[in-house]
């Protein structure tokens, strides 16, 4: 048993002693707080367009939505120079100047601005810096492209939320930059909504009128006098060329087009055993168009005849071109559905890797051909517009891809959903881990009568659970809680409050509902005492100290009692300044020593070092001295955990006045000398639970145990029964 | 110095289009219920570009606008001189180019159409001439009176558009040629525009690529009013032309100058080497884009009594060419 420390003069000495190295310390960190915000409060550079847009020799002034300026190599527009400015976690911006080429290749990032606490104080600037650097020679589209690596930068670690923050809005005002610039490849249909696939349409038999009715067929008709008109307009002339020997109405070409490839067209327009006979034709996923047409005028042309070529016809989507060899052909004798029957019938295969999308808009061109005497040749062209019926294209919602002046609404709603989406899917295995660590924490609560009544199990199980969070939640998974995400949602739920932003930490945000439940059902214990990783580490610390007979003080309950007030103070402080800046709330939050020791493993300012080594080794004498008297976390979430649900701590009547051994040994004091367990405090160790069943140990039950024997040797002093009532020895 | 020679930094027409309000969208009454004008700007084929349109529903103009910016993207991806990779570029670099895309084999035809018009004064082979005089000043201390004759002459035997053999299966030309599709492909690219506004119904349209092509008036009638660039101050307007329907293009050798005392520009006269200066500036009024274009280009490059047979050999239309003392001459042909 512990000897009670007796009230000699150094040891009375020694509270004030330790008072007066709190209120010092909070005085050196409040000290290097102002140093540092002198020093940093917000970085803030100019950085000129030439800095990150490399072998520009000149650059436009800055317009248009997202505003970029156009930078020129000589004449040739090389790219844009744009800013990127998003809300990171300090609730202020991070600018970071962009140069993109015209492919969409970042040439140069520089970051310009940023109040990020954790990188103004804790984690090197230059880590941003690196992070931004990351994105030069990266291509826009494939950091995009779905399915590629989010943030596409190793993102800084400790400071993930910032590199996500950037790394979003960076590549959100890039692709929007390339949409409305047309830049990059973009145009037209990317520009106009959201990302398109085929719908799946139940297949519906549907004849060639009720095809064309719907506008899954298209259809271009030209009469002679109107290509006529079109050769005149372009200003060719000539006395034969208009002198052709037809009548002037008569049918140029009467041609239809339609995308075969879904169902619902080809199998009712080629009929069953032709479109199996076209699937096994095509690779999976590859497209093919259907022509058809009658008239004067050949599609096929006569490139067709000499070399397998299509010389009349090209498919156009989103800036690319496509023309067709024979190797993409197959003629048709005649169509399915009640079609009319067709000089020419022609499928045509989309070639691979080409990016082909059979949902968004396409047009065929038609080229007329004349010839003007002997050498020379005139050409016009026409075209035929094609797009499937609305019924039959999946449109995604908007996202990313908004309209070419997106505005700031868009800016702001846009994009983060999917990243978070993102971030969740890619850490399954550690939400996995996670949920069910959780899960067993849950059955060690709901079952912990049975648990307590197995001591050396009960105190296996706590310790492994203890390392797992110290080693998984807070050193590998960085699932330490902080009085700061409090703030954060405060201030969210004050400004404007969205889910997204707090779903880019998956595990933080489980966490988080986890504690939230717990709270509700079994105060702060349940995370204090079980998830929180330095709470762990500094029990774990405390255990090593005991076995090595480290004398382990225990501070008078008049003492302990008024301290405890003291984080509560520090929580309202906090708590205060951070409704007029969670920035500077969060550089004062730094008497949380996690983020020295589980982000930075010390490798930080000295004053920081210096406060988690007091922190800890206070911790060694005075076990969980940090959760007890300073944590604000811990202040926080004990305010509400008054209002829990259940009560599942079991005491006896004679608790606090027969006997005080729970009180002795609780880990926190939290124990009241009458008895009372003060739930505020409770880390819900569960170790009063272990002594309230252990005969051994629990006073109550020894006595009454003791007053049985000595019943029942009074009364009978029968053999049988004394042998089964007597204990081995009386503790 | 040849990092400074802009081609065709200053354009004939002015970028801001007389009639235009500033702010588009806020400041003018809606001519019906509510539609009204959208507009695109941006830089097509190296030229401060816009694109206006009446329209009463808001997505759909500015979907409408981006088709359209993606088929100027597409038609930069062939005709460019300036995008690395462009069907023009690979034809330049391999002098041949099977399967080329059919607006290259068009806009081909086209030219040949003008050269053969204009006697070979429209030329679209003419660029290593750019590059001849480009490069001579671009060299510290370069000769003020340009290149060598014997540097012009061998530039000039690269030059002949009746070598470039092309059909819509191959298009093939001598080692050495090269095409600049500078005074043509605008005005294409600008005709490919407004068909497509003209195919969705779009009938109230100003596209302007350099060229301009105008498909009706402004939605209440008006015509759509281009300015005629001072070649002195090409920012400030001659003189308003009135647009309903119908293409102006522009051509002056203020647009790019080789050298500091503007003697040498990019109008080049393939049978000479010599840089023209008939007029310094020279507009055409037509039907279509590539017209005005062509027409504007090789006008600047005949003399001015072969203007009216040039005309009249494609088509016809107005010209207006401009003095150096910025006297207007109007000829109809």
């Amino acid at each position: 048993m512990t000897s009670r420390i007796c009230r000699s003069l150094p040891q009375k000495l020694m509270y004030p002693v330790l008072l007066t190295v709190f209120f010092v310390l909070m005085g050196m960190l409040a000290d290097v707080s102002p140093a540092a915000a002198a020093q940093f409060s917000a970085y803030k550079v100019d950085v000129q367009p030439a800095e990150v847009f490399p072998g520009a020799d000149h650059f436009g002034p800055v317009e248009g939505k997202p505003a970029a300026r156009a930078a020129y190599h000589g004449t040739a527009l090389a790219g844009y120079v744009f800013e990127t400015s998003d809300t990171g976690y300090s609730g202020k911006p991070i600018k970071v100047l962009v140069g993109m080429n015209i492919k969409g290749v970042i040439v140069g990032a520089k970051v310009m601005e940023h109040h990020e606490p954790i990188l103004l104080v804790g984690i090197p600037v230059q880590k941003l810096f690196d992070f931004v650097s990351g994105y030069v020679g990266k291509s826009v589209l494939e950091m995009t492209a779905q399915g590629a690596k989010r943030p596409v930068v190793d993102v800084i670690s400790g400071a993930t939320v910032t590199a996500i923050v950037v790394d979003d809005g960076l590549l959100r005002t890039a692709l929007q930059v390339a949409r409305t610039r047309g830049v990059a490849g973009f145009s037209a249909a990317a520009a106009a909504g959201g990302k398109v696939s085929l719908a799946e349409v139940p297949f519906v038999a549907k004849d060639w009128q009720t095809l064309l009715g719907d506008g899954s067929v298209r259809r271009l008709s030209l009469t002679e006098a109107q290509v006529d008109d079109a050769f005149r307009k372009n200003g060719v002339t000539g006395p034969d060329l208009y002198a052709a020997p037809v009548a002037p109405e008569s049918t140029f070409i009467d041609l239809y087009v339609t995308l075969v490839t879904p169902p619902v067209i080809g199998r009712n327009l080629l009929g069953e055993d032709v479109y199996k006979a076209m699937t096994r034709w095509l690779e999976p996923g590859q497209q093919a168009v259907l022509i058809a047409a009658n008239g004067a005028y050949s599609f096929r042309g006569s490139g067709y005849v000499r070399g397998g070529i299509f010389d009349r016809i090209q498919l156009i989507q989103d800036g690319v071109s496509l023309r067709f060899t024979d190797k993409l052909y197959r003629r048709l004798g005649s169509l399915a559905g009640g079609a009319p029957d067709f000089a020419e019938i022609g499928l045509f295969k989309v070639p691979k890797g080409v990016d082909f999308n059979p949902a968004k808009p396409w047009r065929l061109d038609l080229l007329v051909q004349r010839a003007l005497g002997a050498r020379e040749k005139a050409f016009t062209s026409f075209s035929l517009d094609y797009r499937l019926p609305p019924a039959m294209v999946h449109t995604e919602a908007a996202r990313a891809a908004s309209a070419p002046e997106a505005g700031p609404i868009d800016a702001e709603t846009s994009g983060r959903p999917l990243v978070w989406k993102g971030i969740w899917s890619r850490r399954m295995v550690d939400i996995a881990i996670l949920l069910t660590a959780l899960t067993i924490l849950t059955l060690i609560f709901f079952f912990q009568d049975w648990l307590v009544k197995r001591p050396v199990m009960f105190k296996r199980l706590r310790m492994g659970y203890l390392l797992f969070t110290a080693v998984w939640i807070g050193g590998y998974a960085r699932g330490q809680l902080s009085v700061v995400n409090i703030f954060t949602f405060a201030n969210a739920l004050m400004t404007h409050f969205s889910w997204d932003f707090f779903l880019l930490e998956p595990l933080i945000f489980i966490l988080w509902c986890a504690t939230a439940v717990s709270l509700l059902f079994w105060g702060r214990g349940a995370y204090c005492g079980w998830l929180c990783p330095f709470g762990a580490i500094q029990e774990i610390l405390s255990a090593i100290a005991k076995r090595v007979g480290l004398r382990q003080i225990t501070l008078p309950f008049a003492w302990h009692e008024r301290l405890w007030a003291f984080k509560y103070i520090v929580f309202l402080a906090l708590f205060g300044v951070s409704l007029n800046s969670v920035a500077t709330a969060e550089r004062l939050a730094e008497i949380e020593p996690f983020k020295t020791v589980l982000l930075l493993h010390f490798l930080r300012e000295w004053q920081f070092v210096l406060w988690a080594v007091i922190a800890l080794g206070a911790g060694l004498f005075v076990e969980r001295a940090y959760c007890r008297y300073i944590c604000p976390l811990g202040a926080a979430l004990a305010i509400p955990g008054r209002g829990r649900l259940f009560e599942w701590l079991k005491r006896r009547k004679q608790c606090g006045f027969e006997c005080t051994k729970c009180a002795r040994d609780c880990m926190v004091q939290s124990i009241h000398p009458n008895g009372q367990i003060n739930p505020n405090e409770c880390l819900y160790c569960m170790h009063c639970q272990v002594v309230y069943h252990d005969h051994d140990m629990c006073t109550p039950l020894l006595m009454k145990r003791q007053a049985r024997a000595k019943t029942a040797a009074r009364s009978a002093s029968a053999p049988e029964a004394a042998s089964s009532a007597t204990p081995p020895t009386a503790g | 110095m040849s990092g400074n020679v802009s081609r065709r930094r200053a354009v004939a027409i002015l970028a801001s289009v007389a009639g235009l309000p500033l702010i588009p969208f806020a400041s003018r009454p809606a001519v019906a219920s509510e539609t009204r004008l959208y507009q695109w700007q941006g830089f097509a084929l190296g030229a401060r570009s816009s694109i206006s349109l009446y329209h009463s529903d808001e997505a759909e103009a500015k979907a409408l606008l981006a088709d359209c910016v993606g088929e100027i993207q597409r038609l930069e991806a062939v005709l460019s001189l300036y995008r690395p990779g462009s069907a023009l570029c690979r034809l330049n670099a391999a002098g041949r180019l099977d399967l080329p895309p059919l607006d290259l084999v068009q806009v081909l035809a086209e030219a040949q159409r003008y050269s053969v018009a204009s006697n070979g004064a429209f030329d679209v082979t003419v660029q290593p001439l750019w590059d001849l005089y480009a490069g001579h000043f671009a060299r510290a201390g370069a000769d003020p009176n340009g290149p060598s004759d014997a540097a012009i002459a061998a530039a000039i035997r690269t030059i002949d558009y009746r070598k470039v053999r092309f059909d819509t299966d191959r298009i093939e030309m001598p080692p050495g040629m090269r095409i600049t599709l500078d005074g043509i492909a605008r005005g294409y690219a600008t005709d490919k525009v407004a068909a497509l506004l003209r195919a969705r119904g779009m009938r109230n349209v100003l596209v302007q690529l350099d060229k301009a092509v105008a498909l009706g008036p402004h939605a209440d009638g008006r015509p759509w009013r281009v300015g005629l660039a001072n070649p002195r101050a090409p920012d400030q307007s001659l003189k308003d032309i009135a647009l309903v329907d119908k293409a102006v293009g522009s051509s002056g050798g203020y647009g790019t100058v080789f050298d500091p005392a503007g003697r040498f520009n990019h109008l080049f006269i393939p049978s000479t080497g010599r840089s023209a200066h008939y007029a310094a500036q020279v507009t055409v009024v037509t039907r279509t884009g590539l017209a005005a274009d062509a027409l504007s280009t090789a006008l600047s490059v005949v003399p001015r009594d072969q203007a009216a047979a040039v005309m009249r050999a494609v088509g016809g239309g107005t010209a207006y060419f401009v003095d150096d003392g910025n006297v207007i001459t109007e000829l109809e042909a």
